[in-house]
């Protein structure tokens, strides 16, 4: 099996308010390993933007803090790192593709100046033929037609799906180790879906990054990522292959967010939906935090956290009923 | 480019036209020259006279029409009661003027920008209350009351400065202080609010992510789509440095176009006000096409827009 580039163990990032501790993500352990996409699916607000960004150390200042818990990029705790040291991983082994390609581009630059500012940067190249070489490369790597012709181009005389691909291009420019893609397609139509997903693949053959992908589309982890990790409020609640999540998921809510995909194959009248909304992080209950809205909810779920259970190899689960 | 220029030199000139017009049936209905020229001792039949050798007994259009021709071969009249060309008088007046505005204005936007970037990037900080501070002080208090404060703490009770009065550097230091207190809080605010909006945005965020400095976030990133807002209004502000410096001009015995047009307009001195009325006209007017020019430069979208 290929080495391990990423570890998160026990990762807890909190955001302090005057209304309290927002527990963002609160104990939350994953792995990605080379070539590997691993999905961290979730609805909204359930930590995993936060986890993300916690990777970078870029929490929303002063709010956010990481309180405790251990980052490992190929072996270096970057916890632990200063913050000019942080910088030089940024955009050189740790890129991130933000969600809307619209706005995520600098509006008064070229899209060749924004896409050499990480090679000049991190790859220290100051000769302006080396640098536009490796931007051509860059977009190239993206399947950016006519390279050459695209790099005085503003990012507003491109469309949507070409815009992202130039955030890929920046996000790649350096090779990094890991790319964190946080939600990189919602904002794309259906069919520049599709092409922005298997560009990724090819993408990732080609350089054998590790990727996190953040989702909350189940069709898209279906056809990205090799593992899956279900967030809820916080926590990683069940840790499986893609497969196996799908097929036979063990988590009441891991179950319940697939149900709630709508499919064709069946002829559903309602759409299944999750009752009721998720804890307030401010004032988590004591026990497992989906009890409230669990079909399957036992006495102890309300008392007691569930630990982590690894049912078979790569497969775990937070919850009382498994044992 | 080229094209977006051609349209705006020719909406300046347009609006050029309708100000001369404006102006000059205003300075109609505000008096009769005539009777400021004319003594007791002048009868009806004299003043009369006074009106048909100054022309102003034919009718407005009429008087208009000539006045263009005029300004068209380069003569904009003659003062009624300096007897000197209005030109003769402005030439001496407006570089004393713009010897004021100028700097002060400099003084102001570059001061505003520093103070609005410092202040947006530490936020709620010790520097970024006492930037706020100013701000509230200067929009507050009038120009002419901290230039007469400043008169009386640097000049009469420190004696470091001369109150009044053209001269050497050190007569430039408080009029160009006080004028550009006049705006700099204004454009201060502006840019500090419009730096945070910009701070706040995604692609500050992915500079970050690119693990680009700070330093090269703020200054590069940040701050050209900051200031394309505060800059049409740097632009209305040295307009309004203009007018403001009639009040300074007067608090510092400064020998500018403030003070002559306070004169001329007192006198009814048509000619005089006319013209002046029309060159700060033009001025601004020129301000704005600039403004608009380098909005186009800062600005690529505008850049490539056809109109």
């Amino acid at each position: 099996m290929s080495e391990i580039v990423l570890k998160v163990e026990d990762l807890h990032t909190s955001f302090f308010t005057r209304s309290g501790e927002f527990r963002a993500v609160d104990g939350v352990s994953f792995h990605v390993r080379e070539a590997e996409t691993f999905g961290l699916v979730g609805e909204s607000a359930c930590g995993k933007t936060v986890t993300g960004l916690s990777i970078l150390r870029l929490l929303p200042e002063p709010a956010g803090k990481i309180v405790s818990g251990k980052i490992t990029l190929d072996g270096t705790n970057i916890l632990e790192l200063s913050k000019k040291e942080m910088r030089a991983y940024r955009g050189a082994m740790i890129s991130m593709i933000l969600q809307d390609p619209m706005t995520s581009l600098n509006p008064v630059y070229t899209v060749g100046n924004q896409i050499a500012e990480p090679v000049r940067q991190h790859q220290r190249i100051q000769d302006k033929n080396m640098v536009e070489e490796k931007v051509i490369s860059a977009l190239r790597l993206l399947r950016i037609p006519a390279p050459e012709r695209r790099l005085q181009d503003y990012p507003f005389q491109m469309s949507g799906g070409m815009r992202q691909r130039v955030v890929g291009s920046i996000a790649m420019s350096c090779y990094p180790r890991l790319l964190i893609a946080d939600e990189p397609t919602t904002a794309l139509d259906a069919t520049i879906q599709a092409q922005y997903i298997a560009l990724f693949k090819d993408v990732q053959k080609e350089t054998d990054v590790a990727i996190i992908f953040i989702t909350h589309d189940f069709g898209v982890v279906a056809n990205m990522c090799h593992r899956v990790g279900v967030m809820y409020a916080g926590k990683i609640v069940e840790t499986a292959a893609t497969s196996t999540i799908f097929k036979a998921p063990r988590h009441p809510y891991t179950n319940a967010l697939i149900h709630s995909v709508p499919r064709l194959d069946r002829k559903d009248d309602r759409l299944y939906s999750i009752e009721g909304q998720p804890p307030s992080l401010l004032n988590l209950p004591p026990g497992c935090r989906f009890a409230p809205r669990c079909p399957d909810v036992m006495d102890i779920c309300n008392e007691q956290q569930p630990q982590e259970v690894e049912i078979s190899e790569g497969h775990s689960v937070s919850c009382w009923k498994v044992k | 480019m080229v094209r977006f220029i051609i349209i705006r030199l020719l909406q300046t000139v347009v609006a050029l036209i309708g100000i001369a017009m404006l102006i000059f049936v205003l300075v109609r209905v505000s008096g009769d020259p005539a009777l400021m020229l004319a003594s007791a001792t002048h009868t009806a039949e004299d003043i009369q006279q006074i009106r048909v050798n100054l022309g102003l007994d034919k009718s407005i259009p009429e008087q208009f029409w000539i006045f263009v021709t005029d300004v068209v071969q380069g003569d904009l009249g003659e003062s009624l009661f300096k007897k000197k060309p209005v030109t003769e008088m402005i030439g001496a007046a407006l570089p004393n003027s713009l010897r004021l505005i100028v700097p002060s204005w400099a003084v102001a936007m570059l001061g505003a920008l520093l103070l609005g970037v410092l202040g947006a990037t530490r936020r709620d900080g010790f520097l970024d209350n006492g930037v706020k501070f100013i701000a509230i002080l200067g929009q507050a208090l009038p120009g002419f009351w901290v230039a007469i404060v400043a008169v009386f703490i640097f000049s009469v009770t420190w004696q470091l400065l001369p109150t009044s009065g053209l001269g050497g550097i050190d007569h430039y230091v408080l009029p160009v202080c006080t004028l550009g207190f006049f705006v700099l809080p204004g454009m201060m605010r502006l840019v500090r609010s419009s730096m945070l909006d910009v701070l706040d945005s995604e692609y500050i965020k992915l500079a970050r992510i690119k693990g680009l400095s700070e330093r090269r976030i703020i200054w590069k990133h940040a701050l050209r789509n900051a200031v394309i807002a505060p800059l049409t209004v740097a632009g209305m502000l040295f307009a309004m440095l203009i007018t403001g410096a009639v009040i300074i001009e007067t608090v510092f015995s400064w020998p500018g176009i403030g003070f002559i047009i306070v004169e001329g307009v007192l006198a009814r001195d048509f000619p005089l006000v006319q013209a002046i009325v029309i060159m700060v006209a033009s001025f601004v007017l020129g301000i704005n096409l600039l403004v608009d020019i380098s909005y186009a430069w800062i600005d690529p979208q505008i850049r490539y827009q056809r109109t």
